[in-house]
């Protein structure tokens, strides 16, 4: 495989939401559904890191779950290495983190390390090691067998993205990875990416925060009412302005 | 099965690392256990509490105890009792013994009220008593008495707790296969019953429906609140797996919660039984176990596809507390419904209802309709759970 072929390729993807009376009142709507996200398409290459932005309900998150099968699209494909792969073959080689999802608080992080393993399919061996390994990496071995409702957010955040790779994922789908942690854990988490990025793993990440973007990857995509209205290489979009510009000049002129 | 039997491991680690969940399994047994026993102890004292003065008791007793006709060690016992502090001072007794051929027209004088009690032996009983013989059954001691009368409710109270200490040993107010027989010949024996009737099924719906609902909206709707299903949805098990070992979890918990709920039951049970002056078959208890456990699967599944439709724990509670007053108000329900018309086997509810109303009134109920009850609980709680299964795929139910 040629190091720029996609690993991933999100083709037209299409996803509505049915909306209720009350709904379409707020909106003040006719149309029975919204229409989350549209004809969207991006594709994510080994040893890439992959900005996703947009406003709040642009469609990121449902464009995210989509690429982590907790949604199916209603249109469109997504192939892994130009292929339609089965459901559960395909769950094996994805890392999906979002704010909104948790561990369960009861139980300690070499625990749930090990359940989560189990339930990928891993071998006990290999996920031992794995688990002493990125332990190590993240400072949580030392917390190992403390019960998760009594770590701190940042250390609960490390958790979780030691969770996300337990099972060695190909690639990794983070939305919003630093909402909620303090400059140290959202140091660790940008250096977590870094790390990933030189593992070879193809990586989406959406976030607010443009910095991050424009410090850790390599191709920017800006979704607007479910659709991708710019996408590019980094150095290509923020060429003559920031990217803060880039996306500001292009939010308000689709206001106007 | 390996994913399932994961996911099951870990819902019961879930189960027993949380306080909560511990209390919400074991305390229906415990209520069960103490809210009977008080019932009975209540209702004992209201029984017993009836003052019996200047009077002096009849008793008949079979004259088969003895063949040397030596008066029986219980009769010896009571004049202690009455002559005693602790007793009777101002009553006393006249015994009769009849002959054995005489039994059924010394019960019509009981309930005419010419004898306050009497005493049937098996043949032999003292000489069994002497040589510590102990077969089960053979050797009974049985006591009659009309309920309807203030002195007959007393000296039967009395010599209840005597027989029990005497011949403890023994079979008491068993028949010789070890049915148990109906004591009291007057009519409030089945008063008793019927106040048992309307209790203990209400009490026992209620208190499963509550184990359960403490145990279910945490499992799937707790979980989707917590963001902790999410994790869950996203590898590569398949999503019957999921259910299967969630729902497999919850069975094991449920019938935990349904086994100290049993035990609170046989804890319980035999005190309100004395309290009311009543008694079960060992077979009827036996079936009222297995009720309670195809009880609990039912409730466990109605529990489960309300807990997989909800989004909160707060929505699903909201959604089973009118289930669990709807299955309180069917408990009632057999009071209304003359016979047991094999039609109501196949309502869920109503059925153990029924099944429950019948084994404490009768003590018996037909193969039949047990049979279909219990078929039908299970039909049912096995299409909820195919249910759950199908609504696991559900985007819009499963994603928030």
């Amino acid at each position: 495989m040629e190091a720029d072929t996609p690993i991933l390729v999100a083709k037209h993807l299409y996803k509505s939401f049915p909306l209720t009376r009350k709904q379409k009142e707020q909106r003040g709507v006719n149309t029975d559904r919204l229409v989350a996200v549209n004809d969207l398409t991006l594709s994510l290459k080994e040893g890439s890191i992959y900005g996703l932005l947009g406003p709040n309900g642009a469609g990121k998150t449902t464009t995210l779950r989509m690429i982590a099968t907790l949604l199916s699209p209603e249109k469109g494909e997504i192939l892994y290495k130009g292929e339609h792969l089965k459901e559960d073959a395909y769950r094996r080689k994805i890392g999906f983190l979002t704010s909104e999802l948790k561990l369960d608080d009861f139980f300690t992080p070499s625990y749930t390390f090990d359940y989560f393993s189990a339930l990928y399919g891993v071998d006990q061996e290999e996920a031992k090691q794995r688990k002493q390994h990125i332990f190590a990496r993240f400072g949580v071995d030392r917390f190992a067998d403390v019960q998760i409702k009594n770590l701190s957010t940042g250390m609960k955040q490390k958790v979780s993205l030691a969770i996300s790779i337990a099972h060695s994922p190909e690639i990794i789908v983070y939305d919003e990875p630093t909402n909620g942690l303090d400059i140290m854990a959202s140091r660790d988490v940008e250096n977590f990416l870094r790390d990933l990025k030189k593992e070879g793993k193809a990586i989406v990440l959406s976030t607010h925060i443009f910095s991050l973007v424009e410090k850790l990857c390599d191709e920017v995509g800006i979704i607007l009412e479910g659709s991708m209205r710019l996408e590019g290489k980094m150095s290509e979009i923020c060429a003559e302005k920031s990217l803060e510009q880039v996306f500001f000049d292009l939010v308000e002129g689709e206001a106007l | 099965m390996r994913n399932t039997f994961t996911v099951f491991k870990k819902e019961m680690r879930r189960f027993f690392t949380d306080r909560r969940m511990l209390l919400a399994l074991f305390l229906p047994g415990v209520l069960i256990f103490v809210v009977y026993s008080l019932m009975g102890r209540i209702f004992t004292n209201v029984l017993t509490e009836t003052k019996v003065e200047n009077t002096s008791y009849r008793v008949a007793y079979t004259d088969n105890a003895d063949p040397e006709g030596e008066k029986p060690k219980i009769l010896l016992a009571y004049d202690s009792y009455l002559a005693s502090d602790a007793g009777e001072k101002t009553n006393t007794v006249t015994y009769t013994a009849v002959a054995v051929a005489q039994i059924n027209e010394t019960k019509d004088k009981v309930k005419a009220g010419d004898y306050d009690l009497f005493i049937v032996f098996s043949d032999h009983f003292e000489v069994a008593v002497k040589s510590a013989e102990t077969t089960p059954f053979s050797n009974y001691i049985q006591l009659y008495y009309n309920g309807e009368k203030a002195a007959g409710t007393k000296i039967y109270s009395v010599m209840s707790s005597l027989v029990d200490f005497t011949y403890k040993n023994y079979s008491v107010n068993l028949d010789s296969t070890g049915r148990p027989i109906v004591s009291n010949l007057g009519s409030s024996d089945y008063q008793g019953a019927r106040v048992l009737s309307i209790l203990v099924p209400m009490l026992t719906m209620s208190l499963l429906f509550s184990s359960v609902m403490s145990i279910c909206p945490d499992a799937i709707a707790g979980e989707k609140e917590r963001g902790t299903l999410y994790a869950m949805l996203l590898t590569p098990i398949k999503r019957s797996e999921l259910v299967l070992g969630k729902i497999l979890a919850l069975m094991v918990t449920a019938a935990l919660s349904g086994l100290t709920s049993f035990l609170g039951l046989l804890g319980g049970l035999p005190s309100l039984m004395a309290g009311l002056n009543i008694a079960i078959a060992p077979v009827a208890v036996v079936l009222l176990g297995i009720l309670i456990v195809t009880t609990l699967l039912l409730f466990v599944s109605i529990g489960t596809v309300v807990s997989t439709v909800s989004k909160s724990v707060k929505e699903c509670s909201t959604y089973m507390a009118p289930l669990m007053v709807l299955a309180m108000a069917v408990s009632f329900l057999p009071l209304a419904i003359s016979g047991s018309n094999i039609g109501f086997a196949f309502v869920p509810f109503l059925n153990i209802a029924m099944c429950m109303n019948q084994l404490l009134i009768s003590g018996t109920i037909g193969a039949a309709f047990i049979i279909a009850t219990i078929g039908t609980n299970l039909v049912f709680a096995g299409l909820l759970i195919y249910l759950v299964s199908r609504l696991f795929k559900v985007e819009r139910i499963m994603i928030s």
